[in-house]
C-alpha cells in the first residue's frame, strides 16, 4: 500500500495557502460569548419575569408561594388569610357552585 | 479555575467539558483545531474567499448551537466535515439553481467495465489533481474528497448524504472514472 496521497497533500496546501482570516474567529467567539451571556441572563431573569407578570395581574408573590405550598389532595386549597385581589388565584370565587 | 493543560485532550473530552461548564476556552480550542480544515474545504468547494469566510462563520455557529446534539457514535471530525460539506453544497446548489448534486442521473450511464484503481488517483501530482477535481461535477469532487481526503467510511458518507451504501460505492466508482477521463484528456502524454 502506497503512503502517497495527493488528496491529503492538497488539503495541507490549502490550509497553508488559505489560513482562516482572524475575523472569523472574532465573529464566532464574539457571538459565542454574547449567546452564553444571554443564556445566563435568561436563567437568572426568567423567574423574575413570571413574578412580574403575576404582580401585574394583581397577585402577590407571597400568595403564589402559599397557593403552591397549601394545595391539598383532592383539589382543595387551604383557607387563605390574606385578602387577594378579586379574580386572582386563591380568592375563593371559583369554588362557588350553584 | 482549572489549571490543567486542555490542549492535549481528546475532542470528546473537550466537548463534554464545554457542555458541562460553558467555558469559552473549550470551544475556542475546538475552533482552533478545526478552523483551518473547515476554511480550507470551504475555499476548495466554493472557490471564493468572501463566500468561504461567511460559510466558515456560519458552519462554526451551527456547530456551536448543535454541540449538545452531537451523537457520540461518530467522531467529532466526521460530524464537523459532514456539516461543512452539506453547508457548502447547499450554497452551491442555491447559487447555481441546481437540484441534488448527488442525484442518481449518473445511473443512466452504462456500467463501467474497468475500475480505476485508488493508486491512480492517490499518486497523481497534486497540482494536476487540483485541476482535475475542478473540472469534474461538484458532487463527484465532494465525494472523492470525503473518501480520500477525510478518510470517511462508506457508511458515514451514506448517512451524511442520506443514500444507501451501494449507491455511494457506485458514485465513488463513477467519480473516479470521470476524474481519470478528465486527467487523460488534459494530460494525454502521461
Amino acid at each position: 500500500m502506497s503512503t502517497t496521497n495527493s488528496f491529503k497533500q492538497l488539503m495541507e496546501e490549502d490550509e497553508l495557502s488559505f489560513p482562516p482570516p482572524p475575523e472569523i474567529e472574532e465573529h464566532v467567539l464574539g457571538s459565542l460569548q454574547i449567546l452564553t451571556m444571554m443564556g445566563q441572563a435568561m436563567d437568572l431573569y426568567i423567574p423574575k419575569v413570571f413574578e412580574m407578570f403575576i404582580l401585574t395581574l394583581g397577585g402577590t408573590i407571597k400568595e403564589l408561594d402559599q397557593n403552591v405550598s397549601n394545595e391539598l389532595p383532592g383539589g382543595m386549597t387551604a383557607p387563605d388569610m390574606d385578602s387577594p385581589a378579586p379574580g386572582t388565584a386563591g380568592s375563593g370565587e371559583e369554588s362557588v357552585t350553584p | 479555575m482549572e489549571t490543567t493543560d486542555i490542549s492535549t485532550e481528546q475532542d470528546i473530552d473537550v466537548i463534554r467539558k464545554y457542555l458541562a461548564t460553558k467555558d469559552a476556552r473549550y470551544f475556542t480550542l475546538l475552533y482552533r483545531r478545526y478552523s483551518g480544515k473547515v476554511y480550507g474545504k470551504c475555499i476548495s468547494l466554493l472557490k471564493e474567499e468572501n463566500l468561504a469566510r461567511d460559510a466558515a462563520q456560519d458552519i462554526f455557529m451551527k456547530i456551536f448551537l448543535n454541540l449538545g446534539q452531537f451523537a457520540e457514535q461518530a467522531k467529532f471530525s466526521t460530524w464537523v466535515y459532514s456539516i461543512t460539506y452539506n453547508f457548502c453544497i447547499d450554497i452551491i446548489r442555491k447559487k447555481k439553481k441546481m437540484g441534488d448534486v448527488f442525484s442518481d442521473d449518473m445511473e443512466r450511464l452504462p456500467d463501467l467495465v474497468d475500475e480505476v484503481h485508488d493508486e491512480a488517483l492517490l499518486t497523481m501530482q497534486a497540482d494536476r489533481l487540483r485541476v482535475v477535481l475542478d473540472k469534474i461535477p461538484i458532487g463527484d469532487k465532494a465525494i472523492l474528497l470525503m473518501k480520500y481526503q477525510d478518510d470517511l467510511q462508506i457508511k458515514e458518507i451514506a448517512d451524511m448524504l442520506d443514500k444507501t451504501e451501494s449507491a455511494i460505492k457506485m458514485k465513488i466508482k463513477r467519480a473516479k472514472h470521470k476524474a481519470q477521463m478528465v486527467y487523460d484528456e488534459l494530460y494525454p502524454d502521461e
